[in-house]
């Protein structure tokens, strides 16, 4: 059937657009959300006005932008249950699995050389994975079931006394599962193993608690929850325990050392606006209320 | 989308994101469905790559066979959405799944009862 011909086909009788509706419509929010209009706002005075290097300690240009950077800092913090010292600036949520795999494989070297993720996981996570593979590392994937969640007693016979991470997405970005975070969170505490969450998709929709669901480090995109592109997070926690990592980038000792580079200012107030927007809304937009069997 | 047969959720219902649904639609080509509903932006489950294009990993690691990870689309909905364009998106998947299907000579040997896992196509 030629090109024509499907659309020949797939274009009679169509139903016409209902007034108010403005075609096309974007329903693909699992790839990127539009930006809310309150996010934008608090961003704009970052680029012009305020423009300040939020490193620079001896004006009130720094200053300013410093301020900002510590309250997205809070934000961010409070929709997690984290502190706001356990926040580390990322470009986005590819970086901060990158930073968060490698930062501890590099650091536990010694402890040991084996990490634990799941088939399903996103690209970002698994090759990562493949590439400590080269470097000498084991990592065993683990299958999922037909619902596509992991099975807890496969994730208990898979750790080993060389176990030093396990890595598993909190909801799956192309078919939204949810994968069982809380409990996989107790396994690891139990057994001596970090605990990474993917939490791009699930963080600022369904309610997710680092301390509760006893989470090491979780990464997180302002994009997904209607902040802009090109900023992320990720959480590194530092009591019980204190969670180390090696940098992936080096420099000016940005972030404690944990990731050099001048803050994106503006891009960090989106995603502490993002965040502050998604704790209130949460309940109001129904999420939170479904698909939480397991929590 | 009650009134279509032949619908398969991927993924647990209970423990789901709010706001997902990644739908196999038998006998239907996701890439052309797609084409079918241009005024609406969905992702389908195969990611085009290169000349050839490869059937969903996720879908392939819950062990949906390759035809249903090909007839795969995932829709999102976000905050600004309507209810209204809900119903809309609904509506016109509906119908080009079932214009599509009409097409489909899969379809009609389905329906009269042929298993199409035991026919020796030619050229086997």
């Amino acid at each position: 059937m030629s090109t024509t011909d499907l659309k020949t086909a797939t274009q009679e009788q169509r139903t016409p657009a209902p007034d108010g509706i403005k075609l096309p419509i974007y329903m693909d929010n699992h790839a990127t959300t539009p930006m809310d209009p309150r996010v934008l706002e608090a961003m704009l005075p970052y680029f012009m006005e305020k423009f300040g290097n939020a490193a620079s300690r001896n004006h009130p240009f720094g200053w300013s932008a410093e301020a900002a950077v510590e309250q997205a800092r809070e934000q961010i913090a409070k929709l997690i249950g984290a502190t706001a010292k356990e926040i580390i600036f990322t470009s986005g949520a590819t970086e901060s699995d990158n930073l968060a795999i490698k930062g501890v494989a590099e650091m536990y070297r010694e402890k040991g050389n084996h990490i634990i993720t799941a088939v399903t996981e996103h690209k970002a996570v698994l090759d990562t994975c493949k590439r400590l593979e080269k470097n000498g590392y084991r990592v065993t994937y683990l299958p999922v079931q037909k619902d596509g969640l992991v099975d807890l007693e496969d994730l208990k016979r898979a750790i080993d006394d060389k176990t030093i991470l396990v890595t598993i997405m909190a909801a799956n970005n192309e078919i939204g599962i949810l994968q069982p975070w809380r409990e996989i969170g107790k396994i690891c505490r139990e057994k001596g193993v970090l605990f990474h969450t993917d939490g791009v998709q699930a963080v600022g929709k369904v309610p997710i608690d680092v301390n509760k669901d006893n989470i090491d480090l979780m990464s997180i995109t302002a994009h997904k929850i209607y902040g802009p592109k090109g900023v992320g997070a990720l959480y590194v926690r530092r009591k019980n325990p204190r969670v180390q990592i090696s940098a992936i980038i080096d420099g000016g000792g940005h972030e404690r050392g944990m990731r050099s580079g001048t803050l994106n200012v503006p891009g960090i107030v989106g995603l502490g606006k993002a965040c502050a927007l998604a704790k209130e809304e949460m309940s109001q937009e129904g999420h939170g209320t479904v698909g939480r069997g397991l929590h | 989308m009650g009134r279509l047969d032949e619908v398969y959720i991927n993924g647990s219902m209970e423990h789901r994101l709010p706001g997902n649904l990644n739908i196999s639609f038998a006998y239907v080509e996701g890439e052309s469905l797609l084409m079918g509903i241009n005024d609406v932006a969905v992702s389908s489950g195969s990611a085009c790559t290169s000349a050839t294009l490869e059937p969903s990993y996720v879908l392939k690691a819950l062990g949906t066979g390759d035809d249903l990870a090909h007839s795969s689309i995932r829709f999102g909905i976000g905050r600004f959405n309507t209810e209204a364009e809900v119903d809309y998106v609904a509506d016109r998947v509906c119908e080009t799944v079932e214009r599509l299907r009409e097409l489909s000579p899969l379809y009609e040997m389905a329906k009269e009862g042929v298993n199409l896992k035991d026919v020796k196509w030619a050229g086997e």
